[in-house]
């Protein structure tokens, strides 16, 4: 009788390890965020249950953050404010204020109902954080809340823009919506599909922004009106790049598009061999993407592939700008970060001290 | 596992357009379409279980217990001896129960897959969706009564200072009646299926009211229903027999298996 219950005992922690295993949450459920302060010569970088800033120039660790407990994870970029904080979007419905210079906690807002998968917007002082409960929370730089009124009827997983006024919320339940600085809404419109990856404002008023309807669109930002609309093969995950009068955005089918800003029309694409689920990053005459099948792709404006580099991993997100290093986020690997040059040389690797 | 979690993935979400976008009462008809596809096999299974059962309760197996109580080797071949003669194959219910805890993993997965709660996850829910008006139906509208479905669900009430995890104890409950009402009575005290069975019964609703309590509601209500329809079939199986059996009783004949006390 002893015996069957110590084999009991044994088949429940299996099935409980292979429920776990089989459907459970993986080790890591996004992929880095990174934020370099070209300043500071600091590249900050949020990734699984640590927060960490890289000197830029040969990778070397200044300092990590993680708070006690278990629940923390983040990924999202983290935001540099004004006044000198740094926010950080917690999975455990926290929102962090350190300090950029030591990794110190400023405070912590500890009032979201969900998820913080996007980052935070500080906009005039005030700091806006997107949360999976489907509330935009409206922060002092002190972290106290003012107010929380605005709800979309999905999870808000992205950054808000802000024009300096408005404050443009892009939610998954298909619709954007434009916010004054209280969290009212002037206006909000119907896009049909969810939207992941942030809205991007040109200086001529015109909002861009990618939906997983397989679409780049061009609004008016005055009242959202569509002023073109442009189909794509597959779902946009992340955010159009505007860059002199040029649109560049990815889509999961793996094409890279370069789309005339005024008119919407195709300039050209280019097929890669994975998904790209983030923002074309543009440094001079050239495009850097990343896609799931792990290469890094390097484009020139008109189109022509200069160079890829297999980095034997699936990449997802963003290419970020280091001066004239290119960073790259990597997942499920002891290396975080990897610097490569214009050539696609690896520069330097950021392994996370013990 | 991927070839039955991509199709139960794409059936999951079917169903969910087709119920006007309520993620709970899909959820709630996917698990019973599911069950009643599987039918045949947990029906087989529960024959099994019953005939092994069956003869636990036999004169010839209690003789064989008691002659060599003290040889356990001697018992074992006698044991496979008189299985042999009844007919009862001991792996008969073996494999059932495999391909049953394999749709189990595979259906756990696509409810969690379906709500995907992290970029990653909703990345996987793309690429498995095939459906045409995929884009319009993500993300799914995880909210149903008082719950997400992509959290762990507890009721909250005005005058508590904590939620009541209503659903866990609604699994707990109905893991409880089920494993009662389908563990194997037997007169026969050396019968160390129905020990397992009764111990059993008490550590599966623990283990059920764990994962539920842990894990999202969408999970907790794939259980439950899941549980209740084990019950409800557990009753429709043996509506036939039991008319049968008190149709022999009236004809003053005694059905094989009288000595088992009813459930």
């Amino acid at each position: 009788m002893k015996k069957s219950r110590v084999g009991q005992i044994v088949l429940i922690a299996l099935l409980g390890l292979l429920l776990a295993a089989c459907g459970g949450a993986p080790a890591a459920s996004s992929w880095p965020g990174i934020t370099v302060d070209e300043a500071s010569d600091t590249a900050y970088v949020a990734y699984n249950q640590n927060v960490f800033a890289v000197q830029i120039d040969n990778g070397a660790q200044r300092w990590a953050f993680r708070p006690e407990g278990n629940s923390f994870q983040t990924y999202a970029p983290p935001t540099l404010t004004a006044d000198g904080q740094l926010l950080i979007a917690g999975y455990d419905h926290i929102l962090y204020s350190l300090n950029p210079a030591s990794g110190a906690q400023n405070w912590a807002f500890a009032g979201g109902g969900n998820r913080y998968i996007g980052g935070a917007l500080e906009s005039g002082g005030t700091i806006y954080a997107p949360n999976s409960d489907h509330r935009l929370y409206v922060l002092s730089p002190e972290g106290a809340l003012l107010n929380s009124s605005f709800s979309a009827s999905e999870p808000l997983w992205s950054q808000p823009a802000s024009d300096g006024s408005v404050i443009y919320v892009a939610a998954m339940d298909h619709m954007l919506y434009a916010l004054d600085e209280s969290g009212d809404i002037l206006w909000e419109q119907d896009l049909g599909g969810t939207l992941i990856g942030s809205p991007v404002l040109s200086e001529d008023g015109v909002i861009y922004i990618g939906t997983l309807n397989k679409e780049v669109l061009a609004l008016d930002s005055s009242n959202g009106s569509r002023i073109w609309t442009f189909a794509t093969d597959g779902w946009v995950w992340g955010s159009p790049a505007v860059v002199d009068g040029q649109i560049f955005a990815g889509d999961l089918e793996g094409i890279v598009y370069a789309i005339d800003a005024e008119r919407g029309t195709e300039l050209w694409r280019v097929t890669t061999a994975g998904e790209i689920t983030g923002t074309p990053l543009v440094i001079g005459e050239n495009v850097y993407v990343v896609n799931e099948n792990g290469d890094v792709v390097s484009v020139t404006l008109e189109g022509s592939v200069r160079w890829t580099r297999n980095m034997e991993r699936p990449l997802y997100g963003s290419a970020v700008q280091a001066g004239e290093l290119v960073l790259i986020g990597m997942t499920n690997v002891d290396t975080i970060v990897v610097a490569l040059d214009e050539n696609g040389d690896p520069v330097w690797s950021f392994i996370p001290a013990e | 596992m991927e070839f039955l979690t991509v199709p139960f993935t794409n059936a999951l979400v079917f169903i969910y357009d087709i119920l006007g976008n309520n993620f709970g009462l899909a959820i709630i008809v996917f698990t019973i379409l599911a069950r009643l596809i599987t039918y045949p096999i947990s029906a087989q299974q529960m024959k099994s279980a019953k005939s092994t059962q069956e003869m636990q309760n036999h004169p010839r197996m209690k003789e064989i217990q008691r002659k060599y109580k003290d040889d356990k080797q001697k018992l074992q071949m006698e044991q496979a001896k008189l299985m042999q003669e009844l007919g009862i194959n001991p792996l008969a219910s073996c494999l059932p129960l495999i391909l049953q805890i394999v749709l189990f993993i595979a259906i756990y997965g696509a409810v969690n897959r379906t709500l995907a709660a992290t970029p990653l996850q909703l990345l996987e829910l793309g690429r498995s969706i095939a459906l045409p008006n995929a884009s319009e139906l993500i993300p799914l509208n995880s909210r149903f009564l008082w719950m997400d479905l992509g959290q762990p669900e507890r009721l909250y009430l005005d005058f508590l200072p904590f939620g009541i995890p209503v659903l866990t104890i609604l699994v707990m409950i109905s893991s409880y009646f089920q494993g009662k009402v389908m563990a194997p009575t037997s007169t026969n005290p050396n019968d160390q299926g129905a020990q397992m069975a009764r111990s059993m019964n008490l550590t599966m609703p623990l283990m059920m009211g764990y994962f539920s309590l842990l894990f999202s509601a969408g999970v907790a209500i794939y259980f439950f229903t899941s549980n209740m329809f084990g019950i409800a079939q557990y009753y429709i199986m043996r509506r036939p027999k039991a008319a049968a059996a008190t149709a022999v009783v009236s004809g003053s004949s005694t059905p094989p298996n009288s000595q088992n006390k009813p459930n």
